[in-house]
């Protein structure tokens, strides 16, 4: 979800009107989705949870959406002119970055704020919805410094020279993959292709080379800059035309005239971008209030829509609306719903809870899992619950066990949490170990899932709900384990039978496997003072664990 | 699948995030589903309000709009801890027709995920969502059982 930073005043300002921090963080900023993150002095956080609104994520866009709800309705009018800027594409670029498309922005007064809006939503554009500039790179460049007609054409790694953003010297593109900071971050982007994609003009003074960098020359706008020329480009027409639509929509909300560009595209195609034409769609009102809930008429629903920046025409019973060329994300009469419902206000909206006969009941695993709970509480246990998170040292290493093959987590946000637990008896040993001078005797248990490698399951994995028990104390021992071990089945009316074994966390000699059907349920007995040594535990402990699917299923 | 019909789980999850006071790299949520011919979002708000009331026995929510891929409208719940501000409780929504039409299903579906640990953390009053996890055996000892 994108955050964006936006100034207080300048917000209140492009509203129109002030609205205090209240206002705005519990009714204003939920008209663009939004969600005041954090205010320092001026500066306000906003969080825009809509992912696929690119619209939303400058403070034109915000206030624009607030503004339709304060005061200023209906459609944006945005005029475009026509700029005698033209852009071929040259054949060349098929495999490499086939598409762009540009407009011109004039009279431009630009200042701090509009600056970094600016740049802002160029990032948050070409980062988010353009997939860190794989699907849409954006490039902005002083209108004058430009001599027209421009092509988009390719370069060879070691082809045309250009001083890139931020730097003094000259640099090859390979150079620039290499050396500069951008060139680095997006060089994955090019250093498969041959040849980089170049824009240059027809004094062949080079603008930039997507998706990397711009011309510091022709690619730097200042608070002097009037007049911009804006290209995104990319390999689909579906995410650039919208990714400029909102661009130079907040830009005309700033005062920007816009003006369009002609593109030449390979084969005798032209396009004419940007076009702001508005998208056409329509919805029953008798839809709205089905999905909804309300009651709402005809005007009503007209009247909430026109705050959400529609234009809307009343036939009927059907609403035809036409709505802004920066949005994308109108698919279906249930987006249009949204928007009416969000003008609404969701806070006014009265919660109703749906009167529905239906029968629940747990599944039979879940109501199993409750009653072992219960027989091990009236055993004197205390159920704990644990991390299914663990390290390969509580499993493996603190338990004196072999390594074995455990469900690892790739990318680890910590070393503590990086397998999944096939095993529940070592978070019972860290719990007793955290607890040494809490009074004693200690009886713990845990039900649980562990997560076990299985090659025959579609994900290779396959949960597995255990039980184990520990206790801890002066006289804990086998004997007693076993005597609730004992109570526990027979109470689940379960036969079993106990087999002499070996394991390295158990004492030998008093350790036994815990066979029913003829299978291994689990194990019992006394853990190895090795083991307790490595958990740095001083009292005896005795424990168990139980494989709970297998009892399940005997049941 | 029965119409009427209300489904749900509850099971661990997980996810790269910072951890802090609110969020655990695991943590507890129930996914749900109702289904019949008369719902509505305010019944979405209805159930949602529910689980934040009844079951976590918050005082205050307020409702944000939100944005989900597969659900249209999508709505955001939260409720306000005595001590620590708003908490999200819940992502929520109508499932989109585009999803629902091709499994043959053409009543509204009502669907959200609520998280169980901040739910939790309202009702037992704790104000650190790794407490769920506690390994604390004298403060289990001592606290009262739902």
């Amino acid at each position: 979800m994108p955050t964006i930073d936006v100034s207080y005043k300048d917000l209140c300002k492009l509203i129109g009107r002030p609205i205090s921090h209240t206002e705005l963080q519990e009714k204003a900023v939920l008209f663009a989705k939004g969600e005041i993150d954090a205010i320092e002095g001026d500066m306000l956080k906003i969080d825009i949870k809509d992912t696929n609104r690119p619209d939303l994520w400058s403070v034109e866009g915000v206030a624009r959406e607030i503004a339709g709800r304060y005061g200023r309705p209906g459609l944006p009018d945005y005029k475009t002119a026509k700029s005698d800027v033209k852009v071929t594409i040259d054949p060349k670029l098929k495999n490499i970055r086939p598409y762009t498309v540009c407009a011109v922005v004039k009279n431009l007064s630009i200042t701090p704020e509009i600056l970094s809006q600016m740049i802002q939503l160029q990032e948050k554009v070409a980062g988010t919805y353009g997939r860190n500039r794989k699907e849409v790179a954006i490039g902005v460049y002083d209108l004058h410094k430009i001599t027209p007609p421009i092509r988009f054409t390719t370069t060879k790694p070691e082809g045309i020279k250009f001083v890139p953003l931020e730097f003094a010297r000259e640099m090859t593109p390979k150079q620039i993959l290499k050396i500069h900071p951008k060139g680095k971050e997006f060089a994955h982007l090019l250093e498969d292709n041959e040849e980089y994609p170049i824009f240059i003009d027809n004094a062949d003074e080079v603008l930039s080379m997507p998706p990397i960098i711009n011309s510091d020359y022709t690619g730097k706008v200042t608070e002097k800059t009037k007049d911009i020329f804006i290209e995104c480009s990319g390999f689909n027409l579906k995410f650039l035309i919208p990714a400029l639509n909102v661009i130079v929509s907040a830009l005309a909300e700033r005062g920007g005239q816009i003006e369009t560009v002609e593109v030449h595209m390979p084969g005798g195609k032209k396009l004419v971008t940007p076009d702001l034409t508005p998208k056409k769609t329509s919805v029953q009102t008798g839809f709205v209030n089905k999905l909804s809930g309300l009651n709402l008429n005809e005007k009503e629903i007209c009247r909430l829509l026109e705050q959400a920046r529609y234009r809307t025409a009343l036939k009927g019973k059907t609403i035809e609306l036409q709505y802004p060329a920066y949005r994308q994300d109108i698919m279906h009469p249930v987006d249009v719903v949204e928007d009416a419902i969000i003008s609404y206000g969701y806070n006014k909206i009265e919660p109703v809870v749906p009167q529905l006969a239906t029968v629940g009941s747990q599944t039979a695993r879940e109501k199993f899992s409750d009653t072992v709970s219960q027989i091990m509480t009236g055993l004197g246990s205390q159920e704990i619950m644990s991390y299914i998170l663990t390290s390969k040292a509580n499993l493996f290493e603190k338990m004196n066990k072999p390594q074995e093959q455990v469900v690892e987590i790739e990318n680890i946000v910590s070393s503590n949490w990086c397998v999944f637990r096939n095993a529940l008896l070592p978070e019972l040993l860290e719990f007793l170990s955290q607890n040494k001078h809490v009074e004693y005797p200690q009886k713990i248990f845990e039900i649980g899932d562990t997560v076990l490698i299985n090659q025959n399951r579609k994900t290779k994995t396959e949960d597995m709900r255990r039980i184990s028990m520990a206790t801890s104390g002066n006289t804990a021992g086998y004997e007693q384990v076993a005597s609730d071990l004992d109570s526990l089945l027979q109470n689940l009316g379960i036969k079993y039978r106990l087999k002499n074994t070996s394991h390295p966390s158990f004492i030998r000699g008093r350790t036994a496997s815990v066979i029913i059907n003829n299978r291994i349920a689990g194990i019992i007995g006394e853990i190895n003072p090795l083991v307790l040594e490595k958990w740095d535990l001083e009292k005896p402990v005795a424990g168990f664990e139980l494989d709970l699917g297998l009892i399940f299923e005997l049941l | 699948m029965e119409i009427p019909g209300k489904y749900f789980t509850i099971r661990r999850c997980f996810r790269p995030d910072v951890i802090d006071a609110t969020h655990g790299v695991e943590f507890n949520q129930t996914e749900g589903i109702v289904i019949d011919q008369t719902l509505t979002f305010k019944n979405l708000l209805g159930i949602l309000k529910q689980f934040a009331v009844e079951i976590a026995g918050a005082e205050k929510i307020r409702f944000y709009s939100d944005y989900y891929p597969f659900t249209e409208p999508s709505v955001q719940l939260s409720a306000k801890h005595p001590e620590m501000g708003w908490i999200e409780f819940a992502g929520a929504g109508i499932f989109r027709p585009e999803l629902t039409l091709p499994l043959g299903v053409e009543e509204p579906v009502i669907a959200w995920g609520i998280g169980i640990d901040r739910l939790a953390m309202f009702k037992l009053g704790i104000k650190d969502i790794r407490n769920l996890f506690t390994k604390n055996l004298e403060w289990l000892r001592k606290t009262k059982v739902l």
